[in-house]
């Protein structure tokens, strides 16, 4: 007896997610509002996600995050403002996976803090060369 | 006159211990006392259970050796009831244990024995350009660059400048016996925090075997976990199990990753150590008599001359006395609860073969708060194994004296190219860094068999034979009315063995005599000592009386393992419940 | 002494940006199941605090749920204790020994009094105060005066949340939990035979964003950890589903991965988040190497019949089951500034009575 994977419960399955991205697309083309799907929060056997990944397919933006904490994985999908996100730890495990539907996804923005610290340190860096290139003269 | 130095709790340990020295009028230990502080009575809990279930149970002896006693009560099962277990089932608890003992002893050496020997304050004076330089000239470790080694003082220091220590706050730091130089500090700080990221890799093992660590899953009668048949087809992309072609794939990787950082991280770094401390060669001698029960089988038939641990005792450090044992003599094995909290229907002086055990407590202590324990009188939660009649050491340095003894080729070249590095007489493995540097070199030999046993795994499954269970006696009313058994287990901190006598389908008696009860039990009712305080006794002064940091490092040379120590159960003696096996 | 860092400070000093801690923020929200607009919050929460004080007691333990904390992934141990919290008590992995060791206990209790949290691994004899001492002091004392001023109360593991294994019948020692001692501070339950790492640091990030406890079910446990049963999130429910049960431990069944609840499996009647989190980065999970849940993170687990024992047909659950889904904005009103949280505030949300149209029985 086979367990093979009911291809009409798959497809009702991503038919349920793509109504869900849909309405939440138009609200974010209309208002402004962002919203995100935790892919964990969906159970989905490897055949589901194969044909919502398939479904969503890629578009025309792909960008890395690689820092001393781990590595995010974003690209947009075929659909304009809904992107997908695979978040990965320090060990390359992987962390989570969602969707957002945003104009750019939160993360790939730079935060206050660290641009604050960015251009701090980018004064003193030239304060130093200036200092180098007095003591060359 | 002397003086009363109190270390409570011994941190840095599994579980609540104590211990209480006299020094006499030069600073030197002239008596200590080994106490076991807490008990939960889990003996008494197995009482009429399924004998099937007892690992479970056992199992929450310890989550620190977290496997140990899960494996010792399944064998005791096994053992009584003549229930052979498939190849395949030997070799996957082959894996597992030895993946347990390096896990368990790489944690010990960084995580608990490490900062007796490493100021972590000094680190912070260290360059660590010099310290990658050191590090290069002792192994070949890939991560030994000045930057890493930067990072790891960075990390530190930044405790130290936000206020908050945590788990660094308090200790013993610039105490005049740390002296290691500031690089080989920083050095053993790194491998601290890459150790703390190592083990959780290799844990992983014991996660495809059984399920999850700590307590991985048991079954009596072989393994619970049946190698995947079927990848695809009928389960929707799902390996069926988490045994199966990809996942022993990952065993092998893990072993390698086990096998790297045993030989190019942790066994160098406790011969530079050590190296540092000879002196701490001449001090910390035990009892000088070893004992093994031996393990590590391949199959059922009992028969122990392939099995990688030998079984027997060495006495009076003699190699040459080596002599087989047999645990279900009631001459040889025996408890004695003399000066413990519990007592005996026939009188407290006599010792009890484990299957005619008693437990029942009898706490006659001081009511907490109290600042010292009598202990002239009882005085632990721990009773006082003996092997005919005499006080045993178990554990690394007890393996590396039967292999010796027994002529074991690699444990002879492991140990005799160690002493010749550090250059030492053979004596020097009797004491408290002979302990530590035994178990580094014996964690060599456990990761070297490792791949073996997955060969053969692998040879096995190849030639079609699946086989992890064997179900034929699975139902209790296959079984005899009566049976007694003893499961064994050469465990990381030393010899363990589990009693069980199974009446009706159910537990009627079990006993379960423990590594750290050997080593850490108080004395007995011939005033024997056993061998946490002979080896306090032996030539131990104490540099500054506020910071005892020479009890912890003799006391850490042991590995302690408390809860594993007090398990026993019974019931308040004023409720008079006895249970014993006549 | 220097003024305390901020976990965002310590997290630059290696580093690691606002952005990274954003990721870390986004795995918390999403295993906490918080709605994934909380994330920035959630973020900005830990970077602005300091590192937390946690003081971690044992009693009648085994250590295996410290050994299940040194198991976690995100945060790692190492990121966990010198990043986000600062552990000033922990016997097995604690520097100090001896009146040391007591002294910094104290001076943390007193340096943070009133926020510090206080971690509780193993039971609590009661039967004889000799049965259980640390530097001469009984458990139950110890854990009294410990948790008087704390924030709150984590019991880890199921001797510290239900008496667990000592507490099994006959219970020698007379062997109780953390609730039945501590009385005036908030605790939350973090069951499991060990606890899953990730629900242990997973809620104490929450508690460190946000200066509050995330939402308890009936038994005082996270619901997004306890929310579903084993069963409903197992990989092997569509064998259930079909009738399609391993009769055996090694048979044709088993190898497949066919349905464990003939074999014992408690999964029906355990809630917890093995299925879905998994084991020790995701390698394996119990029913997934091939034995049945034990359902150790249910109360009085250990009494409850055989392990090898089929469940009967109509299964009652041990627990009322919460649909994790149903769990939407947790901690709303839970944003403002963490220093601004006193214990009482948190009390009252603890005390917040649950709607009982949440519930669903998921058996």
């Amino acid at each position: 007896m086979s367990l093979a994977p009911d291809k009409e419960t798959t497809d009702g399955f991503i038919q349920a997610i793509l109504a869900e991205l849909a309405t939440r697309l138009a609200e974010l083309a209309s208002t402004g509002i962002e919203a995100q799907i935790d892919l964990r929060s969906l159970p989905m056997d490897p055949p589901k996600r194969a044909a919502l990944d398939a479904k969503l397919g890629k578009g025309d933006v792909t960008a890395t995050i690689a820092d001393r904490a781990g590595r995010t994985e974003v690209f947009e999908t075929r659909y304009a403002g809904v992107w997908r996100l695979a978040h990965y730890d320090m060990h390359d495990t992987l962390l989570m996976e969602e969707i957002a539907i945003a104009p750019v996804p939160d993360i790939l923005r730079a935060d206050p803090t660290d641009m604050a610290e960015a251009a701090a340190r980018l004064g003193a860096e030239l304060a130093l060369d200036t200092k180098k290139g007095h003591a060359n003269d | 006159m002397s003086e009363r130095i109190v270390v409570d709790p011994v941190t840095r340990i599994e579980g609540h211990l104590r211990v209480e020295v006299n020094l006499d009028e030069t600073g030197k230990i002239s008596d200590a006392y080994s106490s076991g502080t807490s008990v939960r009575g889990l003996e008494l809990i197995l009482k009429d259970r399924d004998p099937r279930d007892a690992w479970a149970f056992a199992q929450r002896i310890c989550g620190v050796c977290t496997l140990v006693h899960g494996l010792a009560s399944v064998r005791s099962v096994e053992d009584a009831l003549g229930w052979e277990i498939p190849p395949n089932a030997h070799l996957i608890r082959n894996l597992m244990s030895a993946a347990q003992y390096v896990h368990d002893h790489v944690m010990h050496f960084y995580h608990l024995h490490a900062l007796d020997w490493v100021d972590v304050v000094s680190a912070l004076d260290a360059d660590p350009k010099a310290t990658s330089e050191l590090a290069q000239s002792i192994s070949t470790y890939s991560k030994s660059s000045p930057g890493y080694f930067a990072d790891a003082q960075t990390r530190v220091k930044g405790l130290v400048e936000s206020g908050q220590l945590g788990i660094f706050a308090n200790a013993y730091w610039g105490h005049e016996g740390y002296r290691l130089p500031p690089e080989a500090n920083l050095m053993a700080v790194a491998h601290y925090l890459e150790a703390l990221a190592w083990q959780r890799e290799v844990v992983r093992l014991h996660a495809i075997f059984g399920g999850k660590n700590p307590h991985p899953n048991f079954l009596v009668g072989g393994c619970a976990s049946p190698i995947s048949t079927d990848p695809s087809a009928s389960t929707g992309g799902f390996d069926g199990t988490s045994v199966n072609v990809t996942t022993l794939q990952q065993v092998r990787d893990v072993i390698a990753t086990m096998r790297e950082f045993v030989e190019r991280v942790y066994l160098p770094d406790t011969l530079a150590v050590a190296s540092f401390y000879k002196d701490w060669f001449r001090r910390g001698e035990g009892v000088g008599n070893f004992m093994t029960y031996g393990d590590f089988p391949l199959d059922s038939s009992g028969d122990r001359s392939s099995w990688m641990v030998p079984a027997g005792v060495v006495t009076n450090r003699d190699l040459g006395s080596f002599q087989p044992i047999d645990l279900n003599d009631p001459e040889q094995v025996t408890e004695n609860v003399a000066r413990a909290w519990y007592s005996y229907s026939d009188g407290d002086d006599i010792g009890l073969h484990p299957y005619d055990g008693q437990t029942k407590f009898a706490y006659d202590g001081p009511q907490p708060p109290y600042t010292h324990l009598d202990v002239e009188s009882n005085y632990s939660w721990l009773k006082s194994p003996r092997w005919r009649g005499q006080p045993m050491e178990v554990g690394p340095l007890a393996r590396m004296v039967t292999w010796l003894a027994t002529g074991n080729e690699r444990a002879t070249e492991l140990a005799t190219g160690a002493l010749r590095q550090l250059d030492l007489p053979v004596e020097a493995i009797y004491s408290t860094m002979g302990r530590t540097a035994a178990r580094a070199l014996e964690t060599q030999m456990f990761v070297e068999q490792m791949d073996g046993w997955l060969d053969a795994l692998f040879a096995n499954i190849a030639a079609g034979d699946l086989s992890v269970h064997n179900a034929k006696m699975w139902e209790p009313r296959t079984w005899p009315k009566l049976a007694k058994g003893v499961g064994t287990v050469e465990a990381p901190r030393g010899a363990l063995g589990h009693w069980i006598v199974i009446r009706d389908g159910k537990i009627d008696n079990y006993q379960a005599v423990v590594p750290t009860t050997w080593n850490a039990g108080p004395r007995d009712a011939d005033g024997g000592i056993s061998a946490y305080e002979a080896a306090l006794m032996d030539n131990h002064e104490l540099a500054e009386r506020d910071k005892p940091l020479e009890i912890i490092r003799t006391l850490h040379s042991f590995d302690p393992c408390l809860a594993c120590a007090v398990h026993v159960a019974g019931d308040d003696d004023t409720q008079g419940l006895d249970i014993s096996i006549k | 002494m220097t003024e305390p860092q901020t976990v965002g400070e310590m997290l630059a000093r290696k580093g690691i940006s606002r952005r990274a801690l954003l990721r870390y923020a986004a795995w918390v929200t999403s295993i906490m199941a918080l709605p994934s607009s909380m994330t920035r919050a959630m973020a900005q929460g830990i970077a602005d605090t300091k590192r937390m004080s946690v003081i971690w007691l044992s009693c009648q333990e085994c250590t295996a749920c410290t050994e299940s904390l040194t198991r976690s992934y995100s945060p790692t141990i190492d990121d966990l204790i010198f990043d986000f919290i600062s552990l000033d008590y922990h016997e097995a992995l604690q520097a100090a020994a001896g009146h040391q060791a007591e002294e910094a206990r104290l001076k943390a209790m007193e340096d943070n009094k009133d926020n510090y949290v206080v971690i509780v691994d193993g039971s609590i004899p009661l039967g004889n105060m000799g049965y259980s001492t640390v530097a001469g002091h009984a458990n139950a004392d110890v854990l009294r005066e410990t948790a008087e001023h704390a924030l709150a109360v984590v019991a880890v593991g199921s001797c510290a949340t239900w008496g667990g294994l000592p507490k099994a019948d006959p219970n020698p020692t007379g062997a109780v939990s953390v609730s039945q001692i501590v009385r005036n501070t908030p605790i939350i339950n973090i069951s499991g035979c060990p606890p899953i790492p990730e629900a242990m640091t997973g809620t104490l990030a929450h508690v460190l964003a946000f200066g509050q406890i995330p939402e308890l079910d009936h038994l005082g446990r996270p619901r997004a950890f306890f929310g579903n049963s084993i069963h409903d999130r197992c990989y092997r429910r569509p064998f259930y589903d079909k009738g399609l049960f391993a009769k055996s431990f090694d048979d044709e069944g088993a190898r497949k991965g066919w349905c464990l609840y003939e074999l014992g499996c408690k999964g029906p009647v355990t809630y917890n988040a093995c299925a879905t989190l998994k084991w020790n980065g995701g390698a394996s999970w119990p029913v997934q190497t091939g034995h049945g849940c034990l359902g150790c993170s249910e109360p009085d687990f250990w009494d409850r019949g055989s392990f090898y024992k089929p469940l009967p047909a109509s299964t009652e659950p041990l627990a009322t089951p919460l649909a994790a889904g149903a769990v939407a904005g947790v901690a709303a009103g839970a944003l403002a500034s963490r220093a601004a949280k006193t214990r009482r505030e948190i009390l009252g949300a603890m005390s917040k009575p649950k709607d009982a149209a949440d519930t669903t029985d998921k058996t």
